[in-house]
């Protein structure tokens, strides 16, 4: 009896506020883009389905990444990214990473990667050879798409953009976002985030703000 | 390892090689055996520097490095001589040994050349395979899409699919050369991604069945659909060669089974077939291990399926009997999807 009382007291968890997203509402509402200097069927297959892809095919113009607009990235290694470094794909998926953390990153080759090279397999959310058949290939992307909506997800991405690294800050962080969905009040949010900032949220974490809302 | 001319000792083996010009005399043969100066003369070869050295019965040594290893070409009575009364013994008992110091240095160099030659050779290879690799899996995988598009837009025909299942044939085979040529690489591999063990081992059901079915054997997929994390480009690899293997070594007329099961918090996997084929449970995981030569095989992919277990936390074993062998992988379970 008294063990049912207090799980009503128990806090909600942040997975608890995922709403069941629908296949059409992750092709109407996600975004891709697909960073590769050939040009894979996986493309036209992922527009047949209708979803929004993007394909950029030198990864140069770093202006969509900068302004966190994708929840997925696919991101080839070789031939893509070559203006931020030796590293190709490997830097593109770098920059990515720390000015979008809100999107996740799929490696996308069937290149056999040499030791120093496999940091780009490491430091991405999952792998998608490149010689995956389209069904499998769609399976996986439309899984990301729906983590990178997840709350837990883009809480830690906000948490990266806040540079939070302290336990009890995070705690803080997570306890505000959870009262304020549990009121659906994405101002109270952003004022706490201010506040917790010392400044207004800056225009980045704001994207991740509206995206948890 | 490239022929020599004069007799060789392996010094990593202890071992005597016959010549291809002049034979191991039948002396050196049993010494080699049977006295225990002669093995130690050749011990004693190692911590010297590569020369001309007399054994303790009169024959000439010559030791010299090759890819970092000693060997000694010996057993032979070579000309300029050390003049000693041993060798004058000697070359009088076994006259074919007889040869001179400038056919054994010319024998040395063209083993050196030889060695440097495989050397580039494999350098070469490093840098143009994994591109003739690159494009084949690029041709594979336009075979495997464009089957899966005509199957989508016009239905499936028994023609496509064979094709399509043919292409992911492929691909696993790509995927397991790779792994096997770069197991950092395959060990850096991001692992958390969602492992359904059920619908993995029915995909896989799947592409093998025609394989199987040419060896009149069946696959049925049973249990539960336990899901652990993983990585989608490396666990795959495990069923892959388990059931490979099943298929391979297989009584024709037999049916292979995929079970998959949870205890508590593992998710179990087991792959069971009839063999008669003789398996070591113990040995089967070790690298490069055959115990079968009728069928064709290097002994590389239970010891990669082990490593890629072992990299998802998990533990693989092989349970045999007389005429049923038993693979059992089993892996941390997340959750079981009813």
């Amino acid at each position: 009896m008294l063990k049912s009382i207090s799980s009503l007291w128990k806090k909600p968890s942040l997975q608890s506020f995922d709403s069941l997203l629908t296949r059409e509402r992750l092709i109407q509402g996600g975004r891709i883009v697909v960073i590769d200097d050939e040009e894979p069927l996986l493309i036209d297959e992922l527009r047949r389905v209708g979803f929004a892809v993007d394909h950029d095919k030198t990864g140069s113009d770093l202006r969509n990444y900068d302004n966190q607009i994708y929840d997925v990235a696919i991101v080839d290694y070789h031939g893509v990214g070559g203006q931020l470094g030796a590293g190709q794909g490997l830097d593109l998926l770098k920059h990515i990473s720390r000015v979008s953390p809100r999107t996740r990153l799929v490696a996308y080759t069937s290149r056999s990667l040499t030791a120093a090279e496999s940091e780009f397999f490491r430091l991405s959310h999952v792998v998608l050879p490149k010689d995956m058949g389209l069904g499998d290939s769609l399976v996986l992307i439309e899984g990301e798409l729906k983590k990178s909506l997840e709350k837990e997800h883009l809480f830690e991405s906000l948490i990266d953009k806040l540079a939070v690294t302290d336990g009890a800050q995070r705690e803080r962080v997570q306890a505000a976002l959870v009262r304020a969905l549990s009121n659906n009040n994405e101002g109270q949010f952003k004022e706490f985030v201010s506040k917790f900032a010392g400044q207004a949220a800056e225009k980045s974490v704001e994207i991740i703000i509206d995206k948890l809302f | 390892m490239i022929p020599s001319l004069v007799p060789l000792f392996d010094a990593r083996r202890s071992e005597l090689l016959d010549g291809q010009l002049v034979r191991a005399s039948d002396f050196c043969k049993k010494a080699i055996g049977q006295r225990a100066e002669c093995l130690a003369h050749y011990k004693g070869l190692q911590q010297k520097p590569e020369g001309y050295y007399q054994c303790p019965f009169g024959f000439t040594s010559r030791s010299y490095f090759l890819d970092g290893q000693l060997w000694i070409a010996t057993g032979i009575v070579a000309f300029p001589r050390f003049d000693s009364k041993q060798e004058r013994e000697m070359a009088k008992q076994y006259p074919t040994t007889k040869v001179s110091r400038e056919s054994v240095e010319a024998g040395i160099s063209y083993l050196r050349d030889v060695e440097q030659y495989r050397a580039d050779a494999i350098r070469e290879a490093g840098k143009v395979l994994p591109q003739a690799f690159h494009e084949l899996r690029k041709l594979n995988a336009a075979v495997l899409q464009h089957a899966e598009r005509e199957i989508g837009d016009r239905g499936e025909t028994r023609g496509l699919a064979s094709i399509k299942s043919a292409a992911e044939l492929m691909r696993n085979n790509f995927d397991i050369l790779e792994a096997l040529s770069n197991i950092e690489g395959m060990r850096a591999l991001p692992s958390d991604s969602t492992i359904n063990l059920f619908d993995l081992a029915f995909k896989l059901k799947r592409v093998m069945q025609e394989r199987a079915a040419s060896r009149n054997i069946g696959i049925s997929v049973n249990g539960v659909r336990a899901i652990t994390r993983g990585s989608q480009k490396s666990f795959p690899i495990v069923p892959a060669v388990l059931l490979e293997n099943a298929i391979k070594y297989g009584t024709p007329g037999t049916v292979i089974y995929a079970d998959i099961s949870v205890e508590g918090n593992t998710a179990r996997l087991e792959v069971t077939n009839e063999s008669t084929g003789y398996i070591d449970p113990a040995r089967c995981f070790d690298r490069g291990t055959r115990f079968s030569t009728g069928v064709e095989g290097g002994g590389f992919g239970l010891f990669l399926a082990r490593e890629i277990v072992q990299c998802h936390h998990g533990a693989i074993r092989c349970e045999a009997s007389d005429r049923t062998v038993r693979m059992v992988v089993e892996l941390p379970l997340v959750t079981v999807v009813r």
